[in-house]
């Protein structure tokens, strides 16, 4: 046995890459940054196949998306339009130009900040919502059994709830929206009578055209996938047992905030920095 | 061994149990989904009466406690809520400016602005980042203590969960909150400060002057308070959300899911209700001078 055993040569290990390593929070903010690109690209990548292999699957998401988080949603943003609706009737009372009332609502509230409040609900609703559900599959090594049964998880499991987030998100937006005009005008036209029902809507509508509908939409949109994207990202990497889900799904809503707020800050300077879009003043 | 000895004693009428009161009875005559959102609803302001009563009665004990978790909270989330209100607020101010230049008003903008936004923008977005980042940190750390079943733990050994865990953590979060609203204020002047000077050149002696001559008292003890009231019921919530969690991983992303939807959905609503309470007894705190 002692002789075989030194004929034998020793079997020389190949080289095995070594798997590539989830940045912890340990790493640097540009490694995490990297990383959630890298994520990015192969969901998109994913979403050719999404749509080829899994389509019912999108849809399911999509009916899902609108049905748990429609009153949520739309309920927010009604209650945001009536504290501006009051709030503002006090301020522009006080010097004098009420009858701009429904101002407030057509260009403060489309250029930004019913995308912002948008955001920041979807993030809080939809966003912590997927970081749970994903990691708590990534927990319990779904994902991984979902891959060893040839399923591809990520355009399973993440291009289609993005796919399905592009067909529902310009809907609720659009219906966030209108929903917030109308909390204004019931607000300052009905309860509190600062202009009259022909008075807010000319005003309204004076104050805002095609151009910042299609604006808002698409910021609108935007912030609402790249929710998606960053607590998809979130929840696919979690690991640590539940303790890890809890920590991700309250770092998935710092980022979601802290993103929604600098998405604006750079989207209101491309749309509206150069060119107020207005109907006075030039 | 007659019978009798087999009657529960609640059903003797001799020692009634917890849930046996007038209230308790009325409630269950509620349709089930109504009796859900009720039970939660009263498991909160139990838990914020419970605190409320070990805080005040017992004040000496958890001050070490409160000051550790402030002092991690502030260093974990002090830069993403400047950035959050920075962000928010330079918008709004290149929005606004743009429309009070155009009308050829620009020395209103600094003062309309800024007392729109003590009573709308700062506080809101004060109090999403706080839900959004401690307070779902919050809901974490609870809900991972009760999921390991660690609070059953502490209560076999005589330990109060509610003393030793809620109480710290409800009182740090007040009172980052609180502390955090004169701040958000000095963050609120600054951008909107760069905003005025960014788009429509305005100097910005001119535009604290202005500012100044027209903010009153009132304003900012309202806005400390106001944020207060917020810090007391994002603590509540999250709080009441993580010692309430079940059901391991799953159940405890979901904890904390909740425990953000609910303390924004009672936050806005708080709100509506605070900006009508407070404009309804000082009518004319906008006005200028």
């Amino acid at each position: 046995m002692t002789a075989l055993d030194e004929t034998v040569p020793a079997p020389v290990a190949t080289p095995v890459p070594a798997p590539r390593q989830t940045p912890t929070s340990r790493n640097g903010v540009l490694d995490r940054l990297g990383h959630f690109i890298e994520f990015t690209l192969s969901v998109l990548r994913g979403m050719p196949v999404a749509l080829r292999l899994y389509p019912t699957e999108v849809l399911r998401h999509a009916s899902l998306l609108f049905r748990e988080n429609v009153v949520v949603v739309l309920g927010m943003l009604f209650v945001m339009g009536a504290v501006l609706g009051l709030t503002t009737t006090f301020l522009l009372e006080s010097i004098g130009i009420d009858s701009y009332i429904a101002a407030v609502s057509a260009i403060g509230g489309m250029r930004g900040i019913i995308q912002v409040v948008f955001g920041w609900v979807v993030a809080a609703k939809v966003g912590c919502g997927i970081v749970a559900e994903l990691g708590a599959m990534r927990i319990s090594e779904e994902i991984d059994a979902m891959e060893v049964m040839g399923i591809r998880s990520i355009p399973y499991l993440v291009s289609t709830r993005v796919l399905a987030g592009a067909l529902v998100m310009p809907l609720l937006f659009v219906t966030a929206m209108s929903v917030n005009f109308m909390a204004a005008y019931l607000f300052n036209v009905q309860l509190l009578g600062t202009v009259s029902s022909g008075g807010f809507s000319y005003v309204l509508y004076l104050f805002q055209n095609l151009r910042d509908f299609v604006l808002a939409t698409v910021w609108g949109t935007s912030i609402g996938l790249s929710i998606l994207l960053v607590s998809s990202y979130f929840g696919y990497h979690a690991k640590g047992g539940p303790v890890g889900v809890g920590r991700n799904t309250a770092q998935s809503m710092l980022v979601n905030l802290v993103l929604v707020s600098l998405v604006g800050m750079c989207l209101v300077q491309l749309f509206y920095g150069s060119n107020p879009n207005a109907p006075i003043g030039n | 061994m007659s019978s009798s000895s087999h009657v529960r004693p609640a059903a003797t009428g001799l020692r009634p149990g917890p849930y046996d009161g007038r209230a308790s009875r009325v409630v269950a005559h509620f349709p089930a989904r109504l009796r859900g959102g009720l039970k939660v609803a009263g498991g909160m302001a139990d838990l914020l009466v419970k605190v409320v009563h070990s805080a005040v009665r017992h004040p000496r004990g958890y001050w070490a406690a409160v000051a550790d978790d402030m002092y991690l909270t502030m260093r974990q989330a002090s830069a993403p809520i400047a950035a959050a209100i920075f962000g928010f607020l330079i918008f709004t101010s290149i929005l606004t400016v743009q429309f009070f230049a155009m009308a050829g008003a620009t020395q209103l903008f600094g003062p309309v602005l800024f007392v729109q936004s003590m009573r709308t923008f700062t506080v809101w977005i004060v109090s999403m980042v706080v839900a959004g980042v401690i307070g779902s940190a919050l809901t974490a750390d609870i809900g991972a203590r009760k999921v390991r079943e660690e609070i059953d733990a502490m209560q076999v050994m005589g330990v109060d969960p509610i003393r030793d865990l809620a109480v710290p953590r409800i009182v740090s979060l007040t009172l980052i909150t609180t502390m955090l609203a004169v701040p958000a204020l000095l963050v609120t002047m600054l951008s909107m400060q760069v905003g005025a000077d960014y788009v429509a050149g305005q100097p910005s002696a001119h535009f604290h002057s202005n500012l100044f001559a027209n903010i009153s008292p009132v304003d900012v003890v309202a806005v400390v308070v106001n944020c207060f009231l917020v810090g007391l019921l994002v603590g509540t919530v999250c709080c009441y959300k993580g010692l309430t969690a079940s059901g391991g991983s799953i159940g405890l992303g979901r904890a904390v899911n909740q425990a953000v939807v609910t303390s924004f959905v009672a936050v806005w609503i708080l709100q509506l209700a605070f900006n009508a309470l407070l404009l309804g007894f000082f009518p004319n705190l906008g006005a200028f001078r």
